[in-house]
């Protein structure tokens, strides 16, 4: 039941849907390749029209290679993109850059994403001449978009530096940078984990506006499900590679299928005086090596309700309800 | 009963070419035998200088170190600094940083890093370290292999282990741990706190807890101190802390979190932390305090609520 991957038309509401994608990075000894990280294997997602599309993972899970894939900056191996049902797996130069156009990207540390010697307009504005505005609507899109990211009155902040700014200041530029094209897609790779408690809530706030206000599709790359339960639309949970459940965000909170999901909510504590007397179970073992992913279904060496069946085949993607999936032997029609 | 460490008026400034900066700007608390305390706050908020003040880690640039760190009847800020290495460091209190796991030679094996504290601080024989050693590994939960292996083979929730392992070796009454799992996974993160509350069954040891994360600190806390801009301006059993705390910014710090198993959206306080250099006259939370009054502008009184807690707010004076 692996996703019937022939190319076929793609439901209207949904905006990019990818099907069967594999992402292998080539393990080299001297010049022969000895293995490879199966970083994506098998992967079929859709993202629909002004959702926020959540990924949620362990580091190591291949949740920035799927972004970065979704971006066309890796090196596919196989399976098929299509984003308005262009197929972008097989885009000429042309066309990339009018789907560099369609999509915006936010990354994790926003000191690192910006360029230091560059000031606030002219981080901006680099997008928009690339893609050839004129100065003066080129001016005005640039306040536009600080006046959309409430860096407030813009003549305060257009003419500073990197350094002269918050991390959820400057993580507000690096979202406006990455919205100033208006795009219809952005993928944001943990883009709030290095900020505190009470900014990290104001920035998802304010990008959550924006998507709304934008009709945005946003995929939310993080590793923490406790912003992804109240900031997306759906969550997508990843596990060695492969996606083992997804459905409706709050539904996957509270009512998790799959034994990993169920493990990592589990584990997850909300302030409360009565947790430090509490045991809590955890999976043993650690995530497995990509390179040598295990046989059947991946968290098989570390489930607590495994199967004969789950050692040697992989389990199909199973329907809980028409939103909910969850790709484990325990839900399959046997 | 006389509490196993208490710290008075601690105060930690350092000096910059912008002026000083008041890290630890003081602040009172004090930890019982077999309970442990969770220091909560922002980055920036002093929680890590003031591990560094408890243990003496002092840069070069200090410009004012003063209070008292009372351990087992002994003000330790009046030792020299060779009776602060002989008679605290590692043998009171011991200490996991953030970057610690990190910071484990890669080419020296698990056994001689683990017995270097017995050794030095303490002067015990090779042998006997090494004995001491095997305990301590199975305490942590590895097997007596790990001993003989390398940290770079061993993976961060195992070196994680390690660390936890060296601070506990010299048998201290109190291990300060500084955001010891921020760098792991959720479900490593999950096995590192379950270690801790099983250590502290077992041993009776103390923690200070020093965390940005609130629902975790939750795993180990009796009580709780809330940060902001170098002060603690509330202090509390984790029963209140986390269920209705007094002060306004611990308040929002805890609407802050997203919870996962209940349904309450969070919120956030516009703005951010003053600069701890020249912080604002008065309570330092009165620019972003939606119950700031006028009397806000001078520094707040420390309000005690029972031994051992208080909060740092004009609401509460005259009650």
């Amino acid at each position: 039941m692996q996703a019937s991957s022939t190319l076929t038309t793609v439901r209207e509401d949904v905006l990019l849907a990818i099907k069967d994608l594999k992402v292998w990075y080539p393990v080299r000894k001297l010049l022969t390749i000895t293995g490879y990280v199966k970083a994506v294997d098998g992967v079929s997602v859709a993202v629909r029209r002004g959702e926020i599309y959540a990924i949620v993972g362990e580091s190591g899970c291949g949740k920035t290679t799927l972004g970065k894939a979704i971006l066309r900056l890796v090196r596919l191996t196989s399976g098929e993109i299509l984003y308005e049902n262009a197929n972008i797996t097989k885009l000429s130069e042309r066309r990339l850059k009018w789907y560099r156009r369609e999509t915006g990207m936010v990354q994790q540390d926003p000191y690192g994403a910006v360029p230091s010697f560059m000031s606030v307009k002219k981080i901006l504005e680099e997008p928009l001449i690339i893609h050839r505005y004129n100065e003066k609507p080129r001016l005005e899109r640039v306040i536009e978009a600080l006046e959309d990211v409430r860096l407030t009155p813009p003549e305060d902040f257009i003419n500073k530096y990197p350094h002269m700014l918050s991390g959820g200041q400057l993580q507000r530029v690096a979202i406006a940078r990455a919205l100033i094209l208006r795009p219809k897609l952005v993928v944001a790779d943990e883009p709030v984990s290095m900020l505190d408690a009470s900014v990290r809530i104001e920035t998802l706030t304010l990008f959550k506006d924006l998507q709304r206000k934008y009709n945005l599709s946003i995929v939310y790359i993080t590793h923490d499900f406790s912003t992804a339960k109240y900031f997306s639309d759906r969550i997508a949970v990843m596990y060695a590679g492969q996606i083992v459940e997804v459905g409706p965000a709050l539904d996957i909170i509270a009512r998790p299928k799959h034994p990993y999901t169920t493990a990592l909510i589990n584990v997850i504590p909300d302030p409360d005086p009565s947790n430090r007397f509490r045991v809590r179970e955890t999976l043993r073992g650690e995530p497995p090596n990509l390179m040598r992913p295990p046989s059947g279904c991946r968290l098989h060496p570390r489930c607590p309700h495994v199967m004969e069946v789950c050692k040697t085949q992989e389990p199909p993607m199973t329907k809980i309800t028409s939103e909910h999936y969850v790709k484990c032997w325990l839900y399959a029609s046997k | 009963m006389p509490a196993l460490m208490e710290v008075k008026n601690l105060h930690l400034y350092f000096r910059t070419m912008r002026g000083i900066v008041r890290a630890v700007d003081d602040v009172t608390f004090a930890v019982d035998q077999g309970e442990s305390l969770a220091v909560i706050g922002e980055s920036g908020c002093g929680k890590s200088s003031l591990a560094r003040a408890i243990l003496r880690f002092l840069p070069r640039n200090v410009a004012v170190y003063k209070g008292s760190v009372v351990i087992d009847g002994v003000d330790v800020m009046n030792l020299s600094d060779s009776e602060f290495d002989e008679r605290v460091r590692w043998i009171k209190v011991s200490y996991v940083s953030q970057a610690a796991m990190n910071s484990l030679n890669p080419v020296v094996r698990v056994v001689d890093h683990l017995i270097e504290p017995l050794v030095l601080h303490k002067g015990v024989s090779k042998g006997e370290a090494i004995e001491a050693a095997r305990n301590m590994v199975g305490l942590v939960g590895l097997s007596e292999e790990f001993l003989w292996r390398y940290p770079f083979e061993l993976s961060g929730g195992m070196r994680q282990r390690v660390v936890i392992a060296l601070a506990l070796i010299t048998r201290p009454n109190i291990v300060i741990l500084d955001e010891p799992t921020s760098a792991l996974d959720v479900m490593t993160q999950a096995n590192i706190l379950g270690l801790l509350k099983d250590l502290r069954s077992k041993t009776g040891i103390s923690f200070i807890f020093i965390t940005h994360d609130i629902g975790i600190s939750s795993e180990i806390a009796d009580h709780v101190a809330v940060m902001y801009a170098g002060e603690v301006v509330e202090l509390n059993r984790s029963e209140t802390v986390y269920v209705e705390p007094l002060h306004p910014y611990a308040k929002a710090l805890l609407s802050s979190v997203p919870r996962l198993h209940e349904n309450k959206a969070p919120t956030f306080v516009p703005g951010a932390p003053p600069s701890l250099i020249n912080p604002p006259p008065g309570c330092r939370f009165r620019p972003r305090c939606p119950f700031a009054m006028p009397v806000c502008g001078e520094r707040p009184p420390l309000i005690k609520l029972n031994r051992n807690s208080y909060v740092r707010c004009w609401l509460y004076a005259g009650k």
